[in-house]
């Protein structure tokens, strides 16, 4: 490429700026343009005031080009596609879904301050130097369980659907999780007041991920019956989705037990 | 009328820029230049924005060409384009050509008129 004719500072700023393009596209075209401007600024050689009048309306024209290209972009929802086809991203999956659960349950059981020490008396072992075994497993099969459902979700997303599939399964599973979560509210707001100092907005937030993560990982079962693959298409599946199930219905049937004289509003319910 | 029409201008002019021969980036910019009669200046960003969608769209697509005896980097990309790109760019030109006569008919009607 022949660059002698160009000034090393504009190239050098042009460069930069293609970097800005989303990576597809400056794969594609970066060199190719790279050279138009080498070819432009040649033109311009000896008018240093038209060089950089040059570069001005070419900066400005390729700053418009990057807004529209990552617009175009987003809205054919490559990005979400792509992100979705990489492995890493089903990683990302599980470690968002383990976070909440791991907090509680390393808070319960190594008694660290976090922000839910309300468990503590909940999930502690009575002999806090007793290795807490059933709490050790529930940990263990969280652990393992949940980046297989992120798989499980991953999957189904780049088999055709993909990105669309995946966010409805998700709203669809917000808006379920928070129907359980509505009652516990009012009761809350009703007679509540007397146990809390202030409304536990963190309780109720961790009630909530329990309840849209559960029906998170019904909803695609319930489709694919309706879809008439039947219920036994994938077993193993299906087997690791109602293991998790059960479990995350039985903590938030623990935690609502456990609450439910707070919410009703009985003093030193703690 | 196909779906392609109506196109773009710049999707217009560099249609027009290829009809005649093969041609990489730089190349099709004097073109349109020379075809518009310095009144279009088309800048790398939209020149390369367009080519992305034409080559998506099969209007245009790369070609072997690799070497400008008037160039010294035998890495150039040139274009050409595509019988889509063909057809997009006659229906595009009939498209004028109706609207033209369009135009031209009002202004004889308002000549009529005075």
């Amino acid at each position: 490429m022949n660059t002698e004719n160009t000034p090393p500072a504009f190239r050098a700023f042009y460069r930069k700026l293609l970097k800005f393009y989303p990576r597809s596209f400056r794969e594609r075209f970066g060199e190719s343009m790279e050279q138009t401007f080498d070819d432009l600024c040649r033109e311009q050689e000896g008018h240093p005031r038209r060089l950089l009048s040059l570069t001005v309306h070419l900066s400005i024209d390729t700053g418009v080009g990057i807004v529209k290209e990552h617009v175009l972009h987003l809205s054919q929802r490559r990005a979400m596609v792509a992100i979705l086809k990489n492995p890493k991203f089903t990683a990302l999956i599980g470690v968002l879904l383990i976070l909440p659960g791991a907090l509680i349950i390393s808070s319960a059981m190594f008694g660290f301050d976090a922000p839910v020490r309300f468990l503590d008396g909940y999930l502690k072992p009575a002999d806090p130097d007793a290795p807490d075994l059933i709490g050790s497993l529930l940990f263990l099969i969280l652990v393992l369980l949940l980046p297989a459902i992120g798989l499980n979700i991953n999957v189904a997303a780049t088999e055709g659907g993909a990105a669309r599939r995946v966010s409805s399964n998700l709203a669809a599973a917000a808006v379920l999780g928070f129907v359980p979560v509505v009652p516990l509210i009012l009761l809350e707001l009703n007679y509540g007041q007397a146990s809390y100092s202030r409304f536990p907005v963190g309780l109720f937030a961790i009630l909530l991920i329990l309840s849209s993560t559960f029906f998170l990982t019904l909803i695609p079962i319930v489709k694919n019956v309706l879809a008439g693959k039947g219920l036994f298409a994938n077993p193993i599946t299906l087997l690791l989705s109602i293991a998790f199930m059960v479990m995350v219905g039985a903590f938030w049937g623990g935690l609502v037990h456990d609450q439910m004289p707070c919410f009703l509003g009985v003093p030193n319910c703690d | 009328m196909n779906k392609q029409t109506p196109l773009t201008p710049a999707v217009f002019h560099i249609l027009l820029a290829l009809s005649t021969e093969e041609r990489h980036g730089y190349g099709i910019m004097k073109q349109v230049e020379a075809d518009s009669l310095g009144k279009v200046s088309m800048g790398a960003g939209t020149l390369y924005g367009s080519l992305k969608r034409m080559l998506d769209a099969g209007l245009v697509k790369e070609s072997d060409k690799r070497s400008d005896p008037g160039m010294d980097d035998a890495r150039r990309i040139y274009y050409k384009i595509t019988a889509a790109g063909e057809t997009a760019l006659k229906q595009e030109i009939e498209r004028y050509h109706h609207v033209i006569g369009r135009a031209q008919e009002i202004n004889l009607a308002s000549e009529m008129l005075a």
